[in-house]
């Protein structure tokens, strides 16, 4: 495999990638080894983030951790962006209306973002595994219908480029039948793939215009009862998501 | 490559991303290379690499920039693996319905004090604090707990690093000198909690130690005011209730002493 080569800056935002809610704290061994970089170069940029108040080392540990800097630009995010206050008392409707935890992702390049979510508590509690902001496409029934939206040129090219991940799909080919089944059906129910604590199942929203500009979707714990009936839930859900236009 | 050259690429990426406030929430490219005093290519390179890391989004429509969402998906690590914002929350609340003025929880990063959460009174007041902005440790209630309670090793350390860098006088009772700021971090922590008055611009702030199950000291309470609405009669009651905030946070975080 041909290997990529990364600017120095492209680096500094590998590092940033780095940290996840499973793993908060990293050494400059740790991210030397993980980005495949020379130790020097690690610490290198490991002191410009810091110095630039976007990391910040803990002295006990001898790690770097994200700094709480990054929340006064995330609040700029937060205040900015329309379909993050225009959503919030709609997935309250749906979460209580389906019994569901309810997130609203986006897509930017190969990801997944979540921007707003109504957490539903009885059902989430008790659970460890997190759910991340950002996820690759492929691995959540949010991203399936983003990515379905696309043309089959850029499927391809997408499945192409980071299916080799995946566990879910022996194939390509298997993969984008799922999608097709997920643009027909209009709707796409993740179990057991990515999350194995979750059922997923996510629908299009559109905006004013008609335009698809997200996908919802319901968060519910894995559970085999819920399981054979939850095609039936996902049309239900698709219906009610077809009837919304939120402004963006 | 030029090791001059790269370090100067990220310093001005991030320099973008810190033009994205509140008040200035879009950009256009031209505005950013004026800005910053980047030729418009350079600039133009630098956007598109935050772009497609998801830090920058651009608006096809009006071709402006602004923040992207990677920002959510860090802050919702940051608030979720320190879970001592979870934990004080409530704290927090009552505290500032006692006393109805801003209070804060501060950590230190660096020489500097974060604010990791800040919750307004009734009457908010214009305060250079919000959630994430970084103040000197030396002049700030929150910044001088941090800075007292540190193993003796690292204060000295810090207060140095304080030194090197330079103090600046913010208010009109701001420490001249590290040896001064060294005598009031020992009073400080001999006393149990910090009061600045006019030292971080004009007003009072008051603050006090959190310890965790470590025993160490790892955020401070504190609540600030205007000099006009808290009287210096008020600094007793004051204190005594930010003292209290403090230990109840810590007995949550398994301190026991």
């Amino acid at each position: 495999m041909k290997k990529k080569t990364y600017s120095s800056l492209e680096n500094a935002l590998r590092i940033l990638d780095l940290f996840t809610m499973e793993k908060s704290e990293y050494s400059i061994r740790e991210i030397s080894d993980q980005l495949g970089i020379a130790y020097s170069t690690a610490h290198r940029l490991v002191k410009n983030l810091e110095d630039e108040g976007f990391i910040v080392k803990d002295s006990i540990l001898n790690s770097y951790r994200l700094s709480v800097s990054i929340l006064s630009l995330s609040s700029v995010v937060t205040a900015h962006t329309k379909l993050i206050s225009n959503s919030t008392y709609l997935l309250k409707k749906l979460s209580s209306q389906f019994k569901a935890t309810v997130q609203i992702g986006v897509m930017h390049r190969e990801h997944v973002y979540y921007i707003n979510k109504t957490d539903y508590e009885h059902l989430i509690m008790g659970y460890v595994t997190y759910i991340e902001r950002k996820v690759p496409l492929h691995y959540t029934s949010a991203g399936k219908i983003l990515l379905s939206q696309l043309s089959e040129e850029e499927i391809i090219h997408y499945s192409e480029q980071y299916l080799l991940t995946a566990t879910a799909f022996s194939n390509i080919e298997d993969f984008l039948d799922e999608l097709k089944h997920v643009k027909t059906n209009g709707y796409a129910i993740s179990a057991d793939e990515h999350y194995q604590d979750f059922i997923t199942v996510a629908a299009p929203l559109k905006n004013t215009s008609g335009h698809i500009i997200a996908a919802i979707e319901l968060i519910y714990p894995n559970d085999a009862k819920l399981l054979r009936t939850i095609e039936q839930r996902a049309k239900e859900f698709k219906k009610v998501c077809e009837k919304i236009r939120l402004n963006s | 490559m030029n090791e001059t050259y790269s370090i100067h690429t990220i310093k001005n990426a991030m320099n973008i991303l810190k033009l994205f406030t509140k008040e200035n929430p879009e950009w256009k490219l031209s505005e950013i290379s004026k800005q910053l005093h980047l030729n418009i290519s350079t600039t133009k390179r630098l956007l598109v690499t935050l772009e497609d890391y998801g830090y920058i989004l651009r608006d096809s429509q009006s071709k402006r920039y602004r923040l992207g969402y990677m920002f959510l998906h860090l802050s919702e690590i940051i608030t979720t693996t320190m879970e001592i914002r979870k934990e004080a929350r409530p704290v927090l609340e009552e505290l500032v319905q006692k006393l109805d003025e801003a209070v804060h929880l501060g950590v230190l990063e660096g020489t500097d004090i974060a604010y990791l959460d800040k919750i307004e009174s009734k009457h908010p007041i214009r305060l250079n604090s919000h959630i994430g902005k970084r103040n000197p440790s030396y002049c700030t209630a929150c910044g001088k707990i941090m800075l007292a309670y540190q193993k003796e090793e690292k204060r000295e350390k810090l207060v140095k690093k304080i030194e090197e860098n330079g103090i600046v006088r913010y208010g009109q009772n701001t420490v001249a000198s590290a040896h001064e700021l060294i005598t009031q971090l020992k009073e400080i922590q001999k006393q149990g909690f910090a009061i600045c008055i006019d030292e971080f611009y004009q007003g009072i702030s008051i603050g006090a130690p959190v310890y965790d199950y470590t025993n160490d000291v790892i955020a401070a309470i504190s609540v600030t005011g205007r000099s006009n609405r808290i009287t210096k009669e008020d600094i007793p009651y004051f204190t005594q209730e930010v003292i209290r905030a403090a230990k109840k946070l810590s007995k949550m975080l398994g301190y026991f002493n």
